[in-house]
């Protein structure tokens, strides 16, 4: 019950504080990245991996920065109203409930106006359509950054913290996606619950990024980008646990921050 | 909210109910030293009980005006007493050491099984939160047949309060055995003084508390109290609150008790302790000692207690986007949890905006209320739920002298239904009714917080009426208190060790 009040009280908000303009700022990002790469995707392997890699970082960004200043705002609301029988759960999965729907929104759009300037292939590997493969991964990784973007702020005491905190996360993601520099030892473990990596490995994966041959040298073959079930299914997996274990940690971190001394 | 909070309630007294042979509940107001014993033609015992099993001469209740506590200290009888299902350490020679009663404690005279009652078992509850002349009903217990304990008009027991769940409590015969259960209810059901975590069998004798009713489960029937004239107590009495691991003292000694319609004036300079206090009776950050309301310890019941101290904080802690109607109804919702329709939680917030005087502005948006307005739905989103206490840091700050004696006139009516009310406030003397022509102070209690240059921590410099602290400070202004306790450097006369050591001694009663 109290999630659904939370939920229509956060759309309600939401709606005064002209949300819309976080689906503006996705489509003009989605034109800006698409107009820049799209001519170029699907003609070599090093143009469309830096392609896809553009767009994911795209997708992590709008992600992040839909919620970072949610929580951290409202910490002094939040602490009254868990005094007064709030469930910190409840908070958090209503914040939750209502940024899967923009994120939902943001990555159709996204993806159509990508869809204009960029020749994506037709076929999916699990799915017929590989512009539903796409839509999911895009969606997992805008949604997941979003979710992280909620763990922030819930961690971080006021807004500026967490816009503090935002590119140090951000810079994290794109080393650690595996498209700038060869990850292994410790920076492999890391870069495991970075979505940049998982997203990259799947779009890698449904644009067959090892069929396509290098500008320049010998053909190029990366395991991640293997176009199998097993891969796709496996980057989505850990994108959407990296989402449940950031969720978590949000709720954790909320129950820390107001437990009583 | 609740009805039984309306109007004027019947005065609190110190009482024991005092269930004995006769299985007839009597209730005993404690007016004094009272000795306790058995019932016999030449008795000089206050209270005598009909028992074959409680001595001559087996207690007695004194009240130490030091502390203002009640005490029971058993004279050595030969069955012991037992206090919340402990038995009292006593020798035949000395007696035991005087037990600090707390409203709610349970004191039994019965075998050491507590679980199979002595046939002349007594039971008392000792209660500071009732009236004397408080009603007592009974419910026969069928075989076979569940009691179902609520507020819903259809339950077996029916509670017209509130803090009471639809359907609240079940009790289940189950062969020879009566198990209890919490029927997933907002505020939480206490057997023998322990909040209730799961289903658990019940024995003749046993005491069970929803809400202000108490219940006490014989054999064959429950008696229990009428909730309608249940009235409220506060006891605070906090040893010490340190922090750095106990290095640092910030509030040392203070004891101080309040009953339903105060309304408390929180006083002290910057470093008294004022905010420590508060968080301490809220719980928020916990002292080394006890508060007590109606019998109930929040820091031991912590979940249960916590929804009923209810804070107005000093700056705003609603969503600005948000219009009153809809905050106060999305609180409603959180609060009164799922026992509750739609309808009752729309019929509570027009209530509260009407007493509140904020029913023109409900539609608004809270950002575009004005400074004093927006105090107004702090103070109407608080009143929601099931708060009996509220505390209020600095309910005028910002405001102009109409507003401020306006937003006090508020808080003054609040009181008045039977809650009570501290308020942290640096313009006191705005608090006052000049209906009758004469201006009269609102306040019916005043702390005073000092800060002591021993051991720098706050002290209780007074506690008691408006009238008293002024004559008391020498002063015909409540905020002047601040000019005798403040330290010279801040303006003061720097007297706060001398009211702190003089209050001291007046408590001991030297």
């Amino acid at each position: 019950m109290q999630t659904i009040i939370y939920f229509k009280k956060t759309v309600r908000i939401a709606a005064k504080e002209k949300f819309w303009k976080f689906i503006i700022f996705a489509a003009i990002i989605a034109v800006i990245v698409s107009m820049v790469v799209g001519e170029s995707m699907f003609v070599s392997y090093d143009d469309t991996k830096s392609g896809f890699f553009a767009i994911a970082c795209a997708s992590i960004w709008i992600g992040i920065f839909n919620s970072i200043q949610n929580i951290c705002k409202e910490h002094e609301i939040i602490r009254a109203e868990y005094r007064s029988g709030t469930k910190l759960s409840a908070y958090i999965t209503a914040n939750v409930m209502w940024q899967f729907i923009m994120c939902l929104i943001q990555t159709i759009i996204l993806l159509l106006v990508s869809a204009i300037f960029i020749d994506y292939n037709d076929t999916g590997i699990i799915f017929g359509s590989a512009m539903f493969e796409y839509f999911i991964t895009l969606f997992l990784l805008t949604f997941g950054s979003d979710v992280m973007g909620i763990m922030i702020s819930s961690i971080s005491g006021n807004p500026t913290t967490a816009m503090t905190i935002m590119p140090f996360v951000l810079i994290v993601q794109l080393i650690m996606s595996g498209v700038l520099f060869t990850l292994d030892g410790w920076t492999g473990a890391v870069a495991n619950i970075t979505f940049s990596k998982w997203g990259m490995n799947a779009l890698g994966s449904i644009a067959d990024l090892n069929g396509l041959p290098l500008l320049i040298g010998l053909p190029h073959h990366q395991d991640c980008y293997e176009r199998t079930a097993q891969n796709l299914l496996t980057s989505w997996v850990w994108c959407a646990g990296i989402t449940v274990l950031f969720y978590l940690l949000s709720i954790l971190s909320l129950k820390l921050k107001n437990r009583d001394s | 909210m609740n009805e039984k909070n309306s109007g004027t309630a019947a005065k609190n007294a110190v009482t024991l109910l005092i269930l004995d042979k006769t299985k007839a509940p009597k209730m005993v107001e404690l007016t004094g030293n009272m000795t306790f014993g058995r019932d016999f033609p030449y008795s000089t015992c206050d209270i005598r009980v009909q028992s074959a099993i409680v001595g001559r001469n087996h207690g007695e209740f004194t009240f130490n005006s030091a502390d203002g506590g009640w005490y029971y200290t058993d004279k050595g009888s030969q069955n012991g007493t037992y206090i919340n299902g402990e038995k009292l350490a006593s020798s035949p020679e000395t007696g035991s050491a005087p037990f600090k009663l707390t409203d709610g404690d349970i004191l039994r005279i019965d075998r050491r099984t507590l679980n199979s009652p002595h046939d002349d078992a007594v039971l008392m509850v000792f209660r500071t939160s009732l009236s004397a002349d408080e009603k007592w009903l009974e419910y026969q217990l069928a075989p076979g047949a569940d009691v179902i304990i609520g507020r819903d008009k259809g339950c077996s027991i029916v509670i017209p309060d509130m803090m009471v769940s639809r359907n609240h409590a079940i009790i289940k015969n189950i062969e020879d055995k009566w198990i209890l259960s919490d029927n997933n209810s907002t505020n939480g059901v206490s057997l023998n003084s322990k909040l209730m975590t799961e289903e658990t069998e019940i024995f003749d004798h046993d005491v069970i508390r929803i809400s202000d009713t108490t219940l006490i489960f014989l054999r064959d029937r429950i008696i229990y109290n009428c909730a309608n004239v249940a009235n409220l107590s506060l006891y605070v009495d906090i040893e010490k609150k340190t922090v750095n691991f106990g290095k640092k003292t910030l509030l040392k000694d203070i004891q101080a008790e309040f009953q339903n319609g105060d309304f408390v004036l929180i006083l002290g300079g910057s470093g008294a302790g004022k905010t420590t206090l508060i968080r301490a009776i809220l719980g928020e950050s916990k002292a080394d000692g006890r508060i007590i309301l109606n019998g109930e310890d929040l820091y031991k019941n912590f979940k249960k207690v916590k929804s009923q101290i209810g804070l107005v904080p000093q700056f705003l802690t609603l969503r600005k986007n948000d219009t009153v109607r809809q905050t106060l109804l999305d609180t409603a919702g959180i609060k009164l949890g799922r026992g509750y329709t739609q309808k009752d939680r729309e019929d509570e917030v027009d209530r509260i905006l009407e007493l509140v005087g904020i029913k023109e502005h409900q539609e608004k948006l809270i950002g575009q209320l004005s400074g004093g307005q927006q105090k107004k739905v702090s103070v109407a989103n608080q009143l929601i739920g099931f708060q009996k206490v509220f505390i209020c840091d600095e309910p005028d700050s910002g405001l102009d002298a109409a507003s401020r004696m306006q937003q006090m006139e508020i808080l003054k009516e609040i009181s008045k239904q039977n809650k009570i009310v501290m308020v942290i406030s640096h313009e006191p003397d705005d608090a006052v009714d000049r209906s009758s022509g004469r201006p009269r102070v609102l306040f019916t209690k005043v702390i005073v917080l000092a800060r002591s240059s021993e051991d720098a921590a706050g002290h209780l410099a007074y506690f008691g009426t408006p009238k008293g602290a002024m004559e008391y400070f020498g002063v015909n202004r409540l905020q002047d208190i601040m000019l005798k306790i403040n330290p010279e450097t801040e303006g003061g006369e720097g007297k706060a060790d001398y009211f702190i050591e003089t209050y001291s001694k007046m408590r001991r009663g030297e």
